[in-house]
């Protein structure tokens, strides 16, 4: 299970991925396809959490989704004016980078202790982010 | 507002997302991933409407299936990166996630779309398979 959670969510994520390219191929305006994004994975969770009984309320939870769901809005947004003012490889790269936020505060915070391998491994996953944000920079020129 | 502030807030919000979901575990919410999404979707729902109330463009079809493709795949990739979140440490489930996305949509770009992949393209595929090995063992 373990194992399984994290491949299903890189598969899925990459068909996410795969529909950037395709809102762009066809010219969507994506102030709709964004809303079309949110009301079906909101009506998804909304049906799975009646299905499994677990939508009993939660103050904390409402508030952790709340604050999540203003930050998404933010991000998507500032993402695609980032992308209109500057390279998007750059763009790209930057937001890819972001990932190195969690792992900080999962060591510093939450006192996870990686080991030499795992530190190698985090390294790595900077080094792949930074190339492929080159690769598609020179593919853009 | 200058591009170099913008790609910071966007890698602040982003990184702070990260941060919402390995919460979710932190703050003894597991149980309640599903409402904790529920009103994640609904919010950014919410505060997409005013872009659009008065625009004179209507939505198309594409729009439509493309968002609806995008919001399963959504709904289901959060649900899984939040689930895995209660079993594997932060500090590897994050990279390996990012990573592994970045890596598939570059594969698929490549055999779908026919887009080039160049020598750093494939340096940098062949990075992230490493360290997704080196943080899955």
């Amino acid at each position: 299970m373990a194992t399984a959670l994290p491949i299903v969510a890189i598969l899925v994520f990459a068909v996410l991925g795969v529909t950037y390219k395709l809102s762009d191929k066809f010219n969507c305006d994506q102030r709709y396809v964004n809303l079309f994004m949110f009301l079906s994975a909101w009506t998804v969770m909304l049906a799975w959490g009646l299905f499994t009984g677990r939508m009993d309320l939660a103050w904390r939870a409402v508030a952790l989704g709340a604050t999540m769901g203003s930050g998404v809005y933010l991000s998507v947004m500032i993402f695609r004016k980032a992308c209109t003012l500057g390279r998007i490889s750059t763009s790209w790269t930057v937001i890819n980078l972001a990932l190195v936020v969690p792992v900080a505060a999962s060591i510093l915070i939450w006192g996870e202790k990686p080991d030499p391998r795992h530190w190698l491994g985090i390294g790595l996953t900077v080094v792949a982010v930074l190339l492929l944000g080159v690769d598609i920079g020179r593919a853009g020129e | 507002m200058s591009y170099r502030r913008l790609l910071l807030l966007a890698f602040l919000f982003n990184g702070l997302l990260m941060i919402g979901m390995k919460a979710v575990e932190e703050l003894g919410l597991s149980r309640h991933i599903a409402l904790v999404l529920v009103v994640q979707y609904g919010v950014s729902a919410i505060l997409c409407i005013p872009g659009i109330v008065g625009s004179r463009k209507p939505a198309t079809r594409t729009d439509a299936w493309v968002g609806v493709v995008a919001g399963l795949s959504s709904a289901a990739g959060m649900t899984a990166t939040l689930t895995a979140s209660t079993m594997i440490p932060g500090y590897m489930l994050f990279p390996i996630i990012q990573g592994g996305t970045m890596l598939a949509v570059v594969i698929v770009g490549r055999v779908v779309f026919k887009e080039r992949v160049g020598a750093y393209g494939i340096a940098g595929l062949c990075a992230g398979v490493a360290s997704i090995i080196l943080l899955s063992k």
